[in-house]
Formats: structure tokens, C-alpha cells, sequence
């Protein structure tokens, strides 16, 4: 049985968190009871269903191609650390939400000492949408989502 | 997304702290790990778009100089990252070198376990590295060989990375000033017993090998853990306590693994003897060949010679000579990889049957180079895009020619051969072998997966014994009685619907079928003495 959801820390506590001392093996480790041992998919599945959203509507907020984002959605692709961003501004989720689905990918974490990550996790924090953050990272002349 | 809240964000962030020319070059895409010391960061080249990837010390006692640049500016080797370059400034120093695409170790065995013949794979290719490093001048010892630091290509190649704590190896020194290392995989003397040597990336090694086949490290429980013994005792031997009673290098771990070192001696001697024979003969031959004798001997196809060095324990670096080739008797070669002898070459035939993806196919169009193996028994050379077999025309010692998963349709260049006594076809195009009525001693064939339709594509071959026809489109086996030596056959997943006429061979002693065969077996009505075997 999975353990309860522990109440996370506020986006911006965490967000300080790592600003101050992005040391990934502190931040797992405190954070590991939010951190459940689930296969990827599984996870996703629940997050969409607890957001009140359904597969399709994810993927296509995403930007991701519908073929592709269902082969993730049925565990057939293990999606890579670009496309789990993608599916975070899908899902409309909190960076801390992010960085959890990062760490059930098994991908690294956005990491805000890194400009493109600090665009990113500035976009997640803003509620900005997918096209809205690419628009920033042209803008910036950043490598856009997906195409790294 | 106001403006001013953009643009004071943009104007907050603050990436000084990496050198500004470091910055300009390169765009920092991801953090791969982080510690006290630094960063080790994905990056991507602006103008080229190419990956690497960056250690970025912090740590003042690296500020000068990095460990890891400063070992990896002296290796060449495709087992090992590549030196791209250094940025510094006065808080940073950024070391720069080439990316391998693919998997940790540790997360590819984290997503699916690895086969006893893939954990050995492997190692063996550990081996290899680990043989470069050690032999460098000083030697080169990694000193945190773990799955984390091993990175697995597609094709199954892996790269050995993190020399941070890597060092060369100074005679003069007693014992390492500092402990590094990563508990369980590092050796006893990394915890400042005495100096380390290439020994305890051994002992790492032996470790890393029970970690694979058993996902443990406690290398106590090697006995209890690892059924096999031979493979016990190999990492047993690797991760002894005391450095001395460890293999002294990796040459002999790879040599035990592959079962090689068994061998050796009986190999040493078949090749001294002929080479004392190659040498006479030698010594009363011509002298054309004197160009060859100083510039080495040129291969046409690289597996090929890859399979001859290894065949011969020579690195690449190491001229080949007349006498060298003499003394071969048999070549092995599986898809991509080639093989110094026949357990490693089943290693790799075995991982292509039952795992599939992780050989891949090989490039070999020409068989040309064979020629100058002239005492060659033994042929294997699989999974390739040969269709001409005409090279293999002149090796008149050949025994065995196995030719499995090839394009080839023609073997009529092989007939006459007085020696041939086994060929392995399966998976080519062949759908005829009369041309081979004139091999004599032609006991053992295997057309499984052919285009072979009827028994007449074997007529004049009366000595055959051993018949595989598994998975060919045989539609009868009328007139099989002419061919009364045979005493095996396998004729699993094929369509024949009468086996009644394999009544008529009297030394049939076994017959292989498959379990959707049960109408045909009615045919034979029970008056069968021979055995059938379902597979």
C-alpha cells in the first residue's frame, strides 16, 4: 500500500531550497516520503486523474506527438527528462510536483543554478503553459523543450 | 507573465560564477551530479549543437588543477571519455570532455536485469579498459569503478567515466594520502592501508561482477550467493583482502571469464609447434613477402583482424606477421563482435538467440583476408552481409565452415573440399547443395531456415549424418533413404505432413520435431525405431 502524501513544503520554500543549496542528495533525502517507489506510468496516471484531467488533454498540453505521449501513458516509452517537463506544464503541476515526477522517472532534477532550468522552473512557478515557456526560452535563445 | 516580472527575474539571475567564456561556448542543459567538490553538467556546444559534458570544481584544492583533466588529456581509447578542453576563473575551473550517449549501469540493471552472459560481456569489456589504463606509463588507476560510472551504449559498448579520484601510480610513494572511493567497491588499501595499484581496481571489478549476476556486494557471501563455482572463484580471487593474492592484472581476469586461460597452455603449445613449423618454411620460401614482414599485414575487413588479434592475444598497436597468421586454425565472429575463441563466440551467439537486440549485425561483405589464414580449420564468421564465398575456395584444411544468418545463395565454391565435415548455413539463402557431393567427409549439415524445399537440394551427399532442416519451407521428404548414414535429424517447425520415409534409413537413431508436428508423427504409424524428440 502506498504511504500517505506528506504535505510538501510551499513551491517557493523548496524552490529557496534549491536556489540556496541545490545539492540533489540532501533534497531527496528530505524529501523521500514523497518520494513512493511507483512504476512511472502509474504515477502519471494517478496525477492526471487527482488533477482532474485525462491523458489526451495532458498530452496535448504538453506538446508532446499523441502517439508518443500515450505509449508513455501505457508504460510502453520511458519518457526523457525533457518530456517529463513537458507533461509537468501538461499537468498544470507545482515545481515541487515536477521535481517528484522527475525523481519517479528516474531523471535528473531542475536544477535553478543552470539558466534554462531557472527559465523553466520560473515558468512552472508563473503557471506559465508549454508554448508560453518556449516562447521564453527562443526568446532567450535557450534550447527549446524537446529539442534536446 | 507581466513584463517587469520577466525582466526582473532575467536581470536577478546570475550565472557569473561559471567563466564567462566557458558561458559563451556552451549552454548548460542539465545537472548530471552535484557534491562539495563541483558539478558534473551536460553541455551543448551553441555553434555545433554537439553534447559533452563538464566537471565544474569549486573546490579550491582543484582550482588549479583537476585530477580528472589531467588524466583523461593522456588516454585515446573508446572504452574511455574524451578531453575536450578547460575554463576557468578564479572560482571555478570547468573541465570539458566528450559524451556517451546511453545508460548507467546501474539504472540500465535498475530497468532490467542483465543476463549471466550480458554481467560477463560486460566485464570482459571492463577488462579491456581496465588493461589500457594499467599499461599506460604511469599506469592509470580509476579507483571508483562502479555501476554508476559505467555508461552502456545501444550496441551494448560501454564507457568507463568519473576519473576523479583516478590517479597514476607512483612507485616511490607508500600509501595514498587520501581515501576515496565508494564503500563496498572500493579496495581495502583505499581506506589507507597502502598505496593503491592497479589491484584494487581489480578488487572493484570483482565487486562490480557480483553486483551484476547477483545484485549484491557483499563480497563475503560470494559462495553462498553465485551457484556457479568457477565464477565464484573468479571474483573470489578478484576481491581477495590482500592485493597479492588478487589476479595481477586484467588480462587475467578477462582470460579467466572467457575460459581462455584453461586453454592457454594447450594453445601455447599447438602455436609454438607451429610455429617452429611456419618458421622452417619460412626460412626456405621466397622473399617476396619482405615488405609485408616490415610493415605488418593489412586486413581488407577491421572484424576480421579484430578476430586475429584477438585469436592472438595482440593489441592493435602490434604488427602482424606471416608466422602470426600461420599459427591460426580457427576464426570466430558473431554480428559486430568478434571473438578470440569459441566460448566467447558462443557467449555472443547465445546473448543474439535469446536477447535478441544486443548484437548487432556485423559488416563483413568480403571474405578476401581469409586467405591468408592458410591453416584454417575452423570458420565462424555469422550474422554478416556475405554472399560470395569464393575466398574460402582455397583453404583446403577446412573442417568446419559456419556461415549462420548470412545473404549467401551460392556455396558451390566450396565443393571438392576434402576435409569439409561440418557446415552451418542456417538463416542463408542457400536452397541447393549438390555442388557439395564431391566433399567426401561431409558428415554434419545445417540448412535450418533456408530455402531448401525438397531432399533433392541434397542429392550426391552420401556421407551425411547429422541433417538440421528446422524452419525450412521442406515440403516432402521423398527420396531421403538415398542419404542412409544419417542418425540425427531436425525437422522441428517445418510443414512436412509424412515422415514415413525416414523408416527407410536404417542407422536413424533420433529425430527432432515440434509439438505441431503430432499429425505427421501418425504417419509413421509407430513402427518407428528410431527416437523422437519434441523440442
Amino acid at each position: 500500500m502506498q504511504k500517505e502524501k506528506k504535505t510538501s513544503g510551499s513551491t517557493s520554500t523548496l524552490f529557496e531550497k534549491l536556489f540556496v543549496e541545490p545539492d540533489i542528495e540532501k533534497f531527496l533525502e528530505t524529501n523521500s516520503d514523497d518520494l513512493q517507489v511507483l512504476p512511472f506510468h502509474e504515477y502519471l496516471s494517478s496525477i492526471t486523474k487527482e488533477k482532474g484531467l485525462i491523458p489526451e488533454q495532458v498530452i496535448k498540453n504538453s506538446g508532446i506527438e499523441r502517439t508518443y505521449g500515450h505509449q508513455i501513458y501505457n508504460g510502453t516509452r520511458n519518457p526523457s527528462r525533457e518530456k517529463i517537463i513537458q507533461l509537468a506544464f501538461g499537468l498544470r503541476i507545482t515545481l515541487s510536483e515536477t521535481q517528484k515526477l522527475l525523481t519517479i522517472g528516474n531523471r535528473n532534477l531542475l536544477y535553478p543554478r543552470l539558466k534554462r532550468d531557472a527559465i523553466i522552473v520560473f515558468c512552472i512557478n508563473h503557471q506559465k503553459d508549454f508554448y508560453e515557456t518556449q516562447s521564453l526560452l527562443q526568446s532567450q535563445k535557450l534550447t527549446l523543450l524537446g529539442d534536446k | 507573465m507581466t513584463d517587469a516580472l520577466l525582466a526582473e527575474f532575467l536581470a536577478s539571475f546570475d550565472d557569473s560564477q561559471y567563466p564567462s567564456d566557458f558561458l559563451e561556448k556552451y549552454e548548460l542543459l542539465e545537472c548530471l551530479a552535484n557534491n562539495e567538490i563541483g558539478e558534473t553538467l551536460l553541455i551543448k556546444d551553441r555553434q555545433t549543437g554537439e553534447y559533452f559534458v563538464a566537471k565544474c570544481y569549486i573546490e579550491e584544492s582543484y582550482l588549479s588543477k583537476s585530477p580528472e583533466g589531467e588524466v583523461l588529456k593522456v588516454l585515446d581509447h573508446q572504452g574511455v571519455p574524451r578531453y575536450v578542453g578547460e575554463y576557468k576563473n578564479e572560482k571555478m575551473l570547468c573541465v570539458v570532455r566528450s559524451f556517451t550517449e546511453g545508460k548507467p549501469l546501474d539504472r540500465l540493471v535498475r530497468e532490467k536485469a542483465l543476463s549471466q552472459c550480458q554481467s560477463i560481456q560486460i566485464a570482459v569489456q571492463l577488462c579491456e579498459i581496465l588493461t589500457y589504463l594499467h599499461n599506460q606509463n604511469p599506469p592509470v588507476i580509476h579507483r571508483d569503478i562502479k555501476p554508476q560510472n559505467i555508461i552502456v551504449a545501444e550496441d551494448g559498448k560501454i564507457t568507463l567515466i568519473d576519473f576523479g579520484i583516478s590517479r597514476t601510480f607512483n612507485e616511490s610513494s607508500r600509501e595514498d594520502t587520501v581515501c576515496f572511493g565508494t564503500r563496498k567497491y572500493a579496495a581495502p588499501e583505499q581506506y589507507g592501508f597502502s598505496q593503491t595499484d592497479s589491484r584494487a581496481d581489480i578488487f572493484s571489478l570483482g565487486v562490480l561482477l557480483l553486483w551484476l549476476l547477483t545484485g549484491s556486494v557483499e563480497i563475503q557471501d560470494v559462495s553462498k550467493l553465485i551457484p556457479n563455482r568457477r565464477l565464484a572463484k573468479i571474483i573470489a580471487k578478484c576481491s581477495a583482502f590482500a592485493p597479492n593474492d588478487r589476479y595481477k592484472n586484467a588480462v587475467q581476469v578477462r582470460d579467466a571469464l572467457t575460459g581462455r586461460s584453461k586453454r592457454r597452455k594447450i594453445i601455447a603449445m599447438v602455436v609454438a609447434v607451429l610455429l617452429i613449423i611456419s618458421a622452417a618454411a619460412f626460412l626456405f620460401r621466397p622473399s617476396g613477402s619482405l615488405y609485408q614482414q616490415i610493415t605488418g599485414i593489412r586486413f581488407k575487413e577491421p572484424l576480421i583482424e579484430q578476430a586475429v588479434r584477438l585469436t592472438l592475444d595482440k593489441t592493435n598497436n602490434e604488427q602482424l606477421t606471416e608466422q602470426d597468421l600461420d599459427s591460426i586454425v580457427s576464426i570466430f565472429i558473431f554480428g559486430d563482435k568478434a571473438a578470440g575463441d569459441a566460448d566467447t563466440f558462443n557467449i555472443y551467439a547465445n546473448d543474439f538467440v535469446y536477447n535478441g537486440g544486443n548484437v548487432l549485425q556485423g559488416d563483413i561483405t568480403d571474405l578476401s583476408d581469409l586467405k591468408k589464414l592458410e591453416n584454417l580449420r575452423s570458420v565462424s564468421i555469422d550474422y554478416q552481409l556475405i554472399m560470395d564465398v569464393t575466398p574460402l575456395a582455397g583453404l583446403s584444411k577446412l573442417e568446419s565452415v559456419d556461415l549462420r544468418h548470412n545473404p549467401v545463395e551460392d556455396i558451390s565454391p566450396l565443393s571438392g573440399m576434402p576435409s569439409l565435415t561440418n557446415l552451418c548455413l542456417f538463416g542463408t539463402n542457400v536452397s541447393d547443395l549438390t555442388s557439395l557431393s564431391t566433399c567426401p567427409r561431409l558428415t554434419m549439415v545445417d540448412v535450418g531456415g533456408t530455402l531448401v524445399t525438397s531432399t533433392s537440394a541434397f542429392d550426391g551427399l552420401n556421407a551425411m549424418q547429422s541433417l538440421v532442416i528446422r524452419k525450412a519451407p521442406l515440403q516432402s521428404l521423398e527420396n531421403i533413404e538415398s542419404h542412409e548414414m544419417l542418425k540425427t535429424m531436425y525437422l522441428s517447425e517445418t510443414q512436412l505432413l509424412d515422415l514415413s520415409p525416414l523408416l527407410q534409413l536404417p542407422n536413424l537413431q533420433t529425430v527432432e520435431i515440434s509439438q505441431d508436428m503430432q499429425s505427421a508423427v501418425e504417419s509413421l504409424d509407430g513402427q518407428n525405431e528410431f527416437e523422437l524428440v519434441y523440442q
